[in-house]
């Protein structure tokens, strides 16, 4: 992917003497208290962020989060370090994202233990989202945070670009996504089917290890996901893979106001934003009956 | 929080400890670390959903041994709050869909927790993946050498569903001394729970626990309720 230049956060009087040095070494990164650990330098990665911005932008944003977006603002993420208790020999890596533009925030984690029972290694090749959620209008600055500025425009361009940017599984991956998504459905790997299935495979985040499927037969959405990159074959034996499965006639509401405090149901925005994924963007999986 | 005499307390928990104890052990056939009790039985269907509702190791929002066990343990006192500590002038029915004193029917009620209702015979159900993901993380329990955090977590979970069925809950709720959040006064406790992705918001009277005040456990976000005038 083009790399794209970007602003950085300094005082004026040295603005033009560091301008000058940041291309000549490694981008200097503006913030984080002396005795801070300093988040993951791939974390802090321009490209890194922009698929962050990309997975929300495909996952989690719609027209009222983007249109209160000024053109002429610099785009601020706030970047720092999580350092929850990790169970004996977990080297697991955490950090949050916040941006203040989108009024939204990501935790993401880079696995790395071991599953001790069966000596199988959970591991992330990089940083995963594994939390989003919106914070408060009045929530701009994240203490002990480093700051990354890009613009507005330069983001939304890239956005823009890539909206239909789109990566599937290879032949090798696409036959264990196969049999996970029969096993879910209650059908043997290779039992002849009855009538004719269609689903559609969402596309693969960089940046998340989660897979959706939509069964248009059964009309239900299904999410693995995993801790371990669903790009490894290995997870889709089903002993690092969890499961969620929606039904998108039954469990959807406009607004959670209809139904408060129950985690049955998700909204038609969520549910909606699933589909075009999946049918839009994903691909198309047709399965015949037995008899043709 | 459940009050008891010191005695009764003592007692309590030289059982729980002893019926962990039991399901920790191997078998004398060396057979299983860790069973859970079966599903007809109020703490078998308890422990399975907190089985159900929390992430174990290699699930996409697992963090350690004890945040998966706060979580169960806070998941847990979302039905109790909804079960004995309503604050007023909210109901019951309208924080937890039902009326009752049955922890039972308080998962089961209609639209509330997910995968879990009864079945046409009346009785507690819930649907096949959560029994086939339990069946899975038993069977990577008793797998290995010794006992891991699969087998302590499960025996955790069933831990804390016999406490609650027989008697009470042991450890405290966390929730329970809140009263503001971002300036807002709220109940304290929590009385609901969903999982953190996806920017939920449980809608109502709800108010989101943030994360300064412990409110993400396992992969869930916690929430509280608005404090209502009478």
């Amino acid at each position: 992917m083009k790399k794209r230049p970007f602003q950085l956060y300094l005082p004026r009087t040295a603005a033009a003497l560091t301008f000058c040095l940041a291309w000549l070494v490694t981008p200097a990164i503006h913030g984080g208290a002396p005795n801070t650990p300093s988040p993951p330098a791939a974390v802090l990665d321009k490209h890194y962020l922009y698929e962050i911005v990309r997975h929300l932008y495909r996952w989690h944003l719609d027209e009222r989060d983007l249109e209160t977006v000024p053109e002429s603002s610099r785009f601020l993420f706030q970047i720092r370090r999580l350092m929850p208790t990790l169970d004996p020999g977990d080297a697991s890596e955490f950090a949050e994202i916040s941006m203040p533009l989108l009024r939204m925030k990501v935790v993401v984690k880079r696995s790395d233990y071991i599953i001790e029972e069966t000596g199988d290694q959970v591991r992330s090749e990089g940083y995963r989202i594994i939390r989003v959620e919106k914070t408060e209008p009045s929530v701009t600055a994240v203490p002990d945070a480093v700051q990354v500025v890009t613009d507005v425009a330069d983001l939304r361009e890239y956005l823009f670009r890539t909206r239909a940017q789109v990566e599937f599984p290879d032949e090798r991956l696409s036959e264990r996504l196969r049999l996970a998504v029969r096993r879910e459905l209650g059908v043997a790997p290779d039992a002849p089917l009855k009538k004719h299935h269609t689903a559609y495979l969402a596309p693969f985040s960089p940046v998340a290890n989660e897979w959706w499927v939509f069964w248009e037969t059964g009309k239900r959405l299904i999410q693995f996901s995993s801790d371990t990159d669903l790009t490894n074959p290995e997870v889709w034996d089903h002993e690092q893979l969890q499961v969620r499965v929606y039904d998108v006639y039954n469990q959807v509401v406009v607004t959670m106001d209809e139904i408060p405090g129950s985690n049955e149901f998700r909204t038609r925005d969520q549910i909606g934003r699933a589909l075009y994924n999946c049918i839009v963007l994903g691909k198309r999986l047709d399965t015949p009956p037995a008899s043709q | 929080m459940c009050r008891r005499s010191g005695l009764l307390s003592g007692v309590r928990w030289f059982c729980g400890l002893l019926t962990a104890t039991v399901l920790l052990a191997k078998s004398s056939d060396g057979a299983e670390f860790v069973r859970l009790e079966p599903l007809s039985t109020p703490e078998g269907y308890l422990a399975r959903l907190l089985i159900n509702e929390n992430s174990f190791p290699g699930e996409r929002r697992f963090v350690s041994l004890e945040d998966t066990k706060r979580g169960m343990l806070s998941v847990l006192w979302v039905l109790e709050a909804r079960r004995r500590h309503v604050p007023p002038p909210y109901t019951q029915r309208s924080v937890a869909g039902v009326r009752s004193e049955d922890i039972i029917a308080l998962i089961t009620a209609p639209n509330q927790c997910e995968g879990f209702h009864r079945d046409v015979s009346g009785r507690p159900a819930y649907v096949p993946r959560v029994e086939r993901r339990v069946v899975n993380l038993c069977r990577i329990a008793n797998s290995g050498e010794k006992p891991g955090r699969f087998a302590a977590l499960l025996a955790y979970a069933q831990g804390l569903a016999q406490a609650q069925i027989r008697g009470g809950i042991e450890e405290a709720d966390r929730f329970a001394g809140l009263k503001v959040v971002n300036g807002m006064p709220v109940t304290g406790r929590a009385y609901s729970w969903m999982t953190d992705m996806d920017v939920y918001h449980p809608g109502g009277s709800f108010v989101s626990i943030p994360d300064p005040d412990g409110g993400t456990l396992s992969g869930n976000r916690f929430f509280t309720l608005k404090v209502k005038s009478r």
